[in-house]
């Protein structure tokens, strides 16, 4: 490890000074070549995600989404996990949280960033975008296609940048509440004011629910009751015409109860189960412009996540269990935007992760890991139609192998209807802290899984207390982990052969490779096996992407979508070509054959969403009307070749129906009323988090 | 003595017969007796009988059932060392006589086919149990079931047939069709685990043939 970080600082150096060679140079340039080709107006919208650095969506070069706050506000949305389930080719999945599948990939080859900097907190791979609150929140911007050429690990299948809302009035307050179906409350406080130079905006979010039950003959409700809640703002100073400083700041603390039932002998005896969690994040900045052709900008960022979990004995209030898990996270970051000449932008940065996780079930009890990384971006606007850029990041992490991530995208605009956008990169995945650090013994089964990193070692320990019955390799051939690597290919045509009407179609391909995954190396003398990670599995998701806009009078809007998608694993196709894969049917066993693959479980071959809506502008009238299609997809195996191959183990496909209406009042109140899922669809088996029919109405005050 | 030399010399003779017969018939196969599928109804493997008090882990008796594939019945487990046996099943665990586990001659091997398909057994391949390696692999995955962690359900992967070298030298192929008492479809928390159905086929003529 040493030796990767001695070559790291070696490559850091050399970066640093073609950092420093390139600002010389456009210091050089003659300072009225000002940045009219890079910036060509005010009025269309400007995204930051894609490059790092502000543009204009029409001329980002990859696949870019941009969620505005009236769309926000149009759908009624109060956690972001709500919001995002309704965009184009995204979908919530449940796994100890919501997450969204983006490109065919699960939630976590997504990252999740909040201006710009990574939200920390996944269980089970999931972060939980149900305690995301909308509160605060200007626009959402997604990037498809990976993007760790500029963020890191888990950007593969793409991005989510939340980005916060500034101050920009001398005073303004907005106070709104809002009551749904199961007890649901939120309400929310905004309060923001500028005075001169300096801007400060706070707000303040409570979210709680009852949780329902889909299941009551089982114990425990499905969604349990809880209570969250999240507070937050930034300030803002301008120092100077040239300097900029901001801190930004959130805090989110979530309190759940639940009944959970502890095996004691045969029978399942009710316990209580108090969950809490807390995270907060912090980050200063400041942003200093040397000329019109050059800026730094410096960012600290720290955040902080921890659940504490207690199962307690309903009468006597015993603790039964407990478990804990605290993550650190902190980085320090340092960015140079320099535009050379009037063809040239070029992009490079650099920093340092240090981060300290303490749990139960990690060997030593906590961890502490750092990574440095350094990326360099290249923009080069040969013509006035075309765009190209390169841009490529290396990370080294002291538990797991060095990683190197290139892309490269080029944007073609033949003229003003036609936007074309290609775009090939590759995204890695960081192995997770179970991956690397996990020491975990099965009480009941008495199985063993070891992380990547103590493997070895813990193996050993096990060896020399006699536990161990036989080696299924040489403990010195394993490896060093690798992250999980993918390669991508995203192409897109734009058009906007009217002024009312806009169609996209974005046709992708990721190859993910070096799926981490546990395996048995040993086999213990209680006949059971020691398991540790290894890079294995090699998936492929393809598919397309199409959207049409059409505003047929002002007053109306429609948008559809369609996705496509197509999966697999690579050795299950492996297999099947060799014969080797069989089902059983009706007590027979048969052989399985290519077109009898369905693919990864839990992807829709086909979905889309079709979006009406209407707005009055005179009586202040808005109704959004939203239709969501999932088509069929495997929940899981049923008949022992833990494949998708049979009809029986798709959850068929369905609609979910949202209306959204929205009065306007007085200038300062509006009034809204809707329903999410009006045709009442349940799954209560197959989706335990789909909970039925749900309306709602909220009032909302700006002072 | 004078009566078993005389039972080995009539048994020769009559091989002797059958393969000139053979040798003079230009349809063999039909002179070839196809054995018959047997079917082996929940043959207990160490049920379960409660639970560990401190870890929660579910426990058994600890004791192997021994099945006799030429006889189609369960052997007494005081016939444990002998070569009566031919596979012994515990839990998820089974045992072939030969090597480490016993006394006789036998060994196995998990082949990737259709039962069906298995007209002859493989002429080597066979492993034979070590202390600490079964013939038939342990674990999921590895030999003739997988693991669900969701429902912990151990379910026969399809389209594995086990390969059996009898205690006797003579084979069988077996396929494992529940882990579960009345060998339910889909088995639930309720069906109680560790009762083996499975069907076979024994060849007793000592060949490989099984068609």
């Amino acid at each position: 490890m040493p030796q990767a970080f001695q070559g790291f600082v070696l490559r850091l150096a050399l970066l640093a000074g073609m950092v420093l060679a390139l600002s010389v140079d456009a210091q050089a340039q003659d300072p009225s070549a000002d940045s009219t080709i890079v910036m060509e107006g005010e009025l269309e919208p400007i995204v930051v995600t894609a490059t790092k650095g502000e543009k204009e969506l029409r001329n980002v070069p990859v696949p870019t989404t941009l969620i505005t706050k009236d769309a926000i506000t149009a759908q009624g949305a109060t956690r972001l996990a709500d919001l995002l389930a309704e965009q184009p080719g995204m979908h919530l999945v449940y796994d100890h949280g919501k997450g969204i599948q983006l490109q065919g990939l699960a939630s976590d080859y997504t990252l999740i960033l909040i201006d710009g900097e990574p939200i920390i907190g996944r269980v089970a791979g999931t972060l939980d975008l149900g305690r995301l609150t909308v509160a605060g929140i200007e626009r959402v911007e997604v990037v498809r296609g990976p993007s760790s050429s500029l963020y890191g690990s888990e950007a593969l299948a793409g991005v989510i940048n939340i980005i916060t809302r500034k101050p920009t009035q001398p005073w303004a307050t907005t106070i709104s509440s809002r009551y749904e179906t199961h007890g649901t409350v939120d309400l929310n406080v905004e309060a923001e004011t500028t005075q001169g130079s300096v801007g400060a905006r706070i707000y303040a979010n409570r979210y709680s629910s009852a949780g329902y039950d889909l299941a009551p003959d089982a114990l425990g409700q499905t969604v349990p009751r809880f209570t969250d809640y999240t507070v937050g703002g930034r300030f803002d100073l301008d120092a100077s015409e040239q300097t900029k400083l901001n801190i930004s700041a959130r805090g989110n603390w979530q309190d759940q109860s639940d009944t959970v039932g502890i095996l004691e002998g045969t029978e399942q005896v009710p316990h209580d189960n108090q969950a809490n969690q807390t995270d907060w994040n912090v980050s200063p900045s400041i942003m200093h412009r040397l000329n019109n052709s050059l800026k730094l900008t410096g960012t600290l960022y720290g955040s902080r996540f921890k659940t504490d979990t207690q199962v307690r004995e309903p009468d006597t209030g015993d603790l039964q269990s407990r478990t804990q898990f605290d993550q650190y996270y902190g980085k320090g970051e340092v960015q140079v935007d320099a535009i050379i000449g009037t063809r040239h932008l070029f992009t490079g940065g650099g920093g340092y992760i240090g981060e300290r996780v303490e749990a139960d079930r990690i060997a030593g009890g906590t961890r502490t890991t750092a990574n440095v990384f350094a990326f360099a971006q290249h923009e080069w606007l040969p013509t006035t139609w075309a765009d190209l850029i390169l841009s490529a990041r290396l990370d080294a992490h002291t538990d797991y192998a060095t990683n190197l991530s290139p892309k490269l995208a080029v944007l073609l605009k033949p003229n003003e209807t036609w936007r074309v956008r290609t775009s090939v990169g590759s995204g890695f995945k960081a192995p997770t802290f179970q991956q690397l650090y996990l020491d975990f013994t099965n009480a009941v089964a008495g199985y063993s899984v070891f992380g990547s990193v103590d493997a070895a070692a813990a193996l050993r320990q096990l060896e020399e207390e006699g536990q161990i019955q036989a080696f299924l390799l040489d403990l010195d051939t394993l490896e060093e982990i690798k992250p999980e690597q993918s390669v991508s290919f995203n192409v897109g045509v734009e058009a906007e052969p009217m002024d009312n009407v806009s169609a996209q179609v974005n046709l992708f391909r990721n190859h993910v490779a070096d799926l981490i995954e546990a395996a048995p190396v040993a086999l213990k003398t209680n006949g059971q096996s020691a398991f540790t990670y290894f890079n294995l599995n090699r998936i492929v998701t393809q598919g397309v992407e199409a959207k049409v806009s059409y505003v047929p009078i002002p007053a109306v809007s429609m948008a559809l979508s369609y996705q496509y998608l197509d999966t697999f694993d690579r050795d299950v196709i492996d297999q099947l070509e060799a014969g080797t894969l069989f089902k059983r049917l009706d007590e027979r066993d048969v052989r399985l054959s290519r077109s009898d693959y369905g693919g990864l479980m839990n992807r829709s071959k086909h979905s889309g969403t079709l979006r009406l809506q209407y707005h009055h502008a005179p009586l202040g009238f808005t109704a959004a009307l939203r239709g969501l299609y999932r088509g069929r997809y495997g929940f899981g195996d049923l008949n022992g070749n833990l494949i998708l191959d049979d009809d029986a183990e798709y959850v068929k496909g369905y609609w979910l129906w949202h209306l959204t209406l929205t009065q306007q009042i007085m200038e300062q109140v509006s009034v809204q009323v809707g329903g999410q899922n009006l045709l009442d669809q349940t799954k209560p088996s197959l989706i335990p988090s789909l909970p039925g029919r749900l309306l709602f109405a909220s009032l909302r005050v700006e002072l | 003595m004078n009566r078993s030399l005389f039972s080995t010399s009539l048994a020769l003779l009559l091989l002797l017969l059958v393969a000139v017969a053979g040798c003079d018939s230009t349809s063999s196969d039909d002179e070839f007796e196809v054995p018959e599928v047997t079917l082996a109804e929940d043959i207990p493997a160490d049920p379960v009988t409660g639970f560990d008090p401190v870890t929660g882990q579910p426990v058994g008796a600890n004791e192997y059932t021994f099945y006799s594939l030429r006889e189609d019945e369960i052997v007494p487990r005081s016939d444990s060392a002998s070569t009566e046996w031919d596979i012994a099943l515990k839990a998820t665990t089974i045992l072939t006589n030969g090597g480490a586990s016993g006394p006789g001659s036998g060994g196995a091997q998990v082949l990737e086919i259709l039962f069906e398909e298995v007209t002859e057994a493989p002429a080597s391949g066979y492993a034979t149990d070590a202390a600490d390696a079964r013939a038939i692999p342990t674990g999921s995955g590895n030999g003739w079931y997988n693991y669900n962690p969701q429902n912990n359900n151990i379910t026969p992967i399809p389209g594995r047939v086990i390969v059996v070298r009898c205690a006797d030298g003579t084979y069988a192929k077996l396929r494992i069709l529940s882990y579960y008492e009345g060998a339910p479809e889909t088995p639930t928390s309720d069906d109680a685990s560790r009762y083996y159905t499975f069907e076979y086929v024994h060849q007793p003529d000592g060949s490989r043939r099984f068609e």
